[in-house]
């Protein structure tokens, strides 16, 4: 009798599973995207770098109205043509001198009850310090654990334990982050976020990084409509602290002495926005790139930004045009920057920055970037760095 | 309806199996579970062609825009071990604890592919093997399981294919890096992780009824464990040097085209392929030609014909010949060498397939490694290729017996297919044989499960959902030899001096 109910329990079992796990992929979604992707580096005195890309990605997401549901998604980005010190773009392998890069950006199961889910494996997100920046074809990606939840409507919590990174030059998970190595202690993350969807967004992040460095982040958004115009003011900070044994106090991407306020001011007509930005950094370290991806300050353009080391104070001012030539969307836009720095170790610069961007279709769109950086010392070379990006999307 | 017992129906299959199996005649149905006909596995080795799972065929739309919407997915979720506890090399490096090689590893692949407009499809897809569980046991290697660095296994993602491809009912032309499972020598050899994948074009036509033509110019292989490709002299696995320093290359060659490693580092070297099929009812007859610039040309010929003795009974009877010299400027030096191989095969309808096979490989000690064949383009076409002996090597001489049984056909286990081989390996080993090697016989068992299906598969059929295949083999080398005097006479070891090993290997994969 017990054999006979075993035998069928492990047949239904058997059943369950193969009718479950068959739904899950049979609802499955796929998408993707192809780019072709030039970047040219000229710098004075400096050999130029430029190399064209053909690359894009493919993911996988099984059915999400499951409470299991697994994401598998994979990058490349291989050279085309002629290129020149190529590992200089970015948009390779700089590991094995700038072969084709693969990398298994995603590879993460879920779960998920009403307004909470939790994932487990190879994950890509956005948070302020620590995001995949999606300036090149492949992006940055993390290994850990994250918990989403809603504490109410309008409220947010996450918590994220990350033990591995995986720059975006690079197909293997380590213990380097942007910033030096975070040990084995990893980088815990504890977020609030609540969005009034009218009128406010309120975030504010905590990153513990014993191994290297700490970091609390705050931001406040506010924006009212006013005679057909939208207003925008915003508000950040950035503090850093507790180094740790691989903490570099004067690390360009990141260190224990970030102390960094910005504001921005924009307005969003109809066609036209134009926004004004503020930021300086009383601390040594810069916050290039955080912890990995890029740090999401308001003082951001291409290249150049206000994040950088040695006590930056830095005007950043955007302004964009929509043109009428896509019902999709298309774009001119104009940025300036100024930096100031308030330590002689930093670099004092002025920048302008060009950028036209066009929808073809929903799925087909161009993107070309220009930008010059006139720094004040003659030591620094001066630069200049064109990207031509087309993209389908799927 | 009564209820059945689960446990007679077992007992009442087990004895109509063993009175079918010892009156080695059928007694069972003919027709698979899900009312498909039962067909007869094709020759039961691993030397042929695995045949690839029947890809749905792609959608053909009108418009650029539904390219990419009807486009199909595929994706395998695999978990994959080997373990392979050895006493190799004996006489280099005494046997220890550390002898292990093998890996453990999830990962598998994804893929895309459009649907077709006005014929034309592309498609691409990410191979990828992540280290599971302690790998650091595997100190001898990972077999080509997963990717090495500093002697540690590594894990790896490799874009394997991205294709573009026309195709009508008689011309198949495609142009790009994919999956080659039906070439012969140029196939998938999926026995570790990931297949090879292979880069070029390839043109197919049956204009003509029961013949194929093929044409192709493949100019790189990506190895099972690597994530870029590699010209087809490397991926032959040509070598300067053995690793106890005998010289494999015979004849004139360039050292130049060699690193101190012994490694081929000269220019990349491109395969040209040609190949007509001819199969009427019943018979196949095959004849290849692969012709790698600069280094090495194989012809490979291929028959078999099929006896239905009566509605239960197939005979198979199978032979195949290769021949392979050096080209142009032969950067390998002197090849020249062939095999031939002879196989017999019944088949019952009642599920069970028996054989018997023989090869012989020539000795040429003015050839490349004695005469050993080139295979490592795919999976080795020789009938005793098994396990972990090809039967390749310089001199073989082979014999091998298997059976196999479809147990869920049989109605004795469900969803279950197991094989049993076995096969000695006389290899030249006389004191004064430059190229000498131990005798060998190699015994394996193989298990299939399959979670969806009850029959009408075999080793290693492609099966969507969820199926498992175990793998061991028990390899026996004769180890009564007077290595001293070998290498006293040669100046050098005998080469990859083994005792035995147990070589196992499990999959479970879900395949969608």
């Amino acid at each position: 009798m017990l054999k006979k109910t075993l035998l069928l329990l492990l047949s239904s079992l058997s059943t369950l599973f193969a009718v479950s796990v068959e739904d899950a992929f049979t609802n499955g979604s796929i998408n993707g995207k192809m780019e072709l992707f030039y970047y040219n580096i000229e710098k004075d005195n400096t050999p130029k770098a430029y190399a064209t890309a053909l690359g894009g990605a493919l993911k996988y997401i099984t059915d999400t109205q499951q409470p299991f549901f697994a994401t598998f998604g994979f990058h490349t980005s291989n050279p085309v043509g002629e290129n020149e010190n190529k590992t200089k773009t970015s948009l390779f392998n700089n590991d094995k001198d700038g072969e084709p890069l693969h990398a298994l950006s995603e590879a993460n199961i879920a779960y998920q009850v009403t307004g909470r889910v939790m994932k487990l494996g190879n994950l890509i997100f956005n948070t302020p310090m620590m995001n995949e920046d999606t300036t090149r074809i492949v992006p940055w990606s993390y290994q850990g654990f994250t918990y989403t939840g809603k504490v109410t409507k309008e409220t947010q919590v996450q918590l994220k334990y990350i033990w591995n990174i995986r720059n975006h030059t690079s197909s293997e998970y380590t213990k380097m982050s942007a910033s030096g190595e975070i040990g084995d202690a990893g980088i815990t993350m504890l977020s609030f976020h609540h969005m009034n969807k009218d009128r406010y967004n309120l975030q504010a992040y905590y990153y513990y990084a014993p191994d290297l460095y700490s970091t609390f982040v705050a931001q406040a958004d506010y924006s009212i409509l006013y005679s057909d115009l939208l207003y925008c003011f915003g508000i950040q900070w950035f503090k850093s602290g507790n180094g740790g044994e691989f903490n570099k106090r004067e690390n360009l991407d990141g260190g224990d002495d970030i102390n960094l306020i910005a504001t921005k001011l924009s307005i969003d007509g109809d066609d036209w926005l134009a926004s004004l930005s503020y930021s300086q950094n009383f601390g040594l370290s810069g916050m290039r790139k955080g912890y990995g991806g890029l740090t999401k300050t308001y003082t951001t353009s291409m290249v150049a930004n206000g994040r950088a080391n040695y006590k930056p104070e830095t005007w950043m001012l955007k302004v964009h045009y929509d043109l009428p030539l896509s019902e999709i969307h298309s774009e001119v836009a104009l940025w300036l920057t100024d930096t100031k720095v308030h330590d002689e170790r930093g670099k004092s610069f002025f920048a302008h920055y060009m950028h036209y961007k066009h929808s073809f279709t929903k799925e087909l769109s161009l993107y070309v970037r220009y930008e010059h950086i006139n720094y004040d010392e003659p030591k620094n070379n001066d630069a200049t760095y064109f990207r031509f990006i087309t993209t389908y999307k799927f | 309806m009564d209820a059945v017992d689960p446990l007679k129906v077992i007992t009442m299959k087990t004895k109509t199996f063993l009175l079918s199996f010892l009156l080695g005649a059928p007694l069972l149905a003919t027709q698979n579970t899900d009312g498909t006909e039962y067909k007869a596995p094709r020759l039961a080795g691993d030397s042929l062609a695995i045949k690839p799972l029947e890809k749905p065929k792609n959608d053909e739309v009108s418009s650029l825009e539904e390219i990419f919407t009807k486009g199909k997915v595929k994706g395998l979720l695999r978990y994959s071990m080997q373990n392979r506890n050895s006493n190799y090399n004996t006489l280099e490096k005494p046997s220890s604890s550390t002898d292990r090689q093998g890996y453990s590893a999830f990962g598998g692949y994804l893929g895309f592919e459009s649907a077709a407009f006005y014929n034309i499809s592309a498609g691409v897809t990410f191979y990828t093997a992540q280290k599971m569980f302690n790998n650091d046991v595997f100190a001898d290697g990972t077999l080509g399981g997963l990717a090495e660095e500093n002697g540690k296994a590594k894990s790896y993602t490799a874009l394997g294919e991205a294709f573009i491809k026309y195709k009508d009912t008689q011309n198949d032309l495609r142009f790009g890096r994919r999956e080659m499972p039906n070439y012969r020598f140029i196939s998938l050899s999926n026995i570790r992780f990931s297949p090879l994948t292979h880069q070029g074009a390839t043109y197919e036509n049956t204009t003509l009824k029961n013949t194929k033509f093929i044409f192709g110019y493949i100019d790189a292989q990506k190895n099972r464990n690597a994530e870029e490709f590699t010209d087809m002299v490397n991926a032959a696995r040509v070598k300067e040097n053995s690793s106890t320093g005998r010289n494999l290359i015979r004849g004139d060659y360039d050292p130049e085209n060699y690193d101190a490693a012994g490694n081929y580092v000269g220019e990349d070297k491109a395969m040209y392929m040609f190949s007509t099929a001819w199969t009427p009812e019943n018979f196949t007859a095959e004849v290849w030609d692969y012709y790698v610039e600069d280094f090495v040309n194989t012809i490979y010929l291929y028959t078999d014909y099929t006896l239905p003795v009566d509605n239960e009974l197939a005979l198979t009877f199978a032979a195949q010949y290769a021949k392979q010299d050096d080209v142009g400027d032969h950067v390998a030096g002197s090849v020249d060498t062939w095999f031939y191989g002879l196989k017999a095969q019944a088949a019952w309808k009642s599920g069970i397939t028996a054989f018997a096979s023989m090869n012989q490989v020539e000795y040429n000690e003015n050839s490349y490694d004695g005469g050993t064949i080139f295979v490592r383009w795919g999976t080795p076409q020789m009938f005793n290729s098994f396990q972990t002996q090809d039967s390749e090597l310089a001199g073989t001489k082979s014999y091998g017996v298997g059976v196999q049984f479809e147990l869920g056909h049989m109605g004795i286990i469900p969803n279950t297919v197991i094989r049993f081989r076995h096969a000695y390996y006389d290899m030249p080993d006389a004191l004064g044989d430059y190229f000498a090697a131990q005798d060998r016989s190699e015994t394996t068992f193989d298990l299939r499960y399959s979670f969806s299906k009850n029959d009408g598969f075999g080793i290693f059929t492609e099966m969507k959902g969820l199926s498992m295949q175990l793998r061991v083999a028990y390899d026996n080398f004769r180890t009564d030899y007077d290595f001293d005097a070998y290498k006293n006479l040669h100046g050098f070891d005998f080469e990859r001096v083994s005792d035995d090993f147990v070589d196992t290997r499990l999959y479970i994969d879900y395949l969608f």
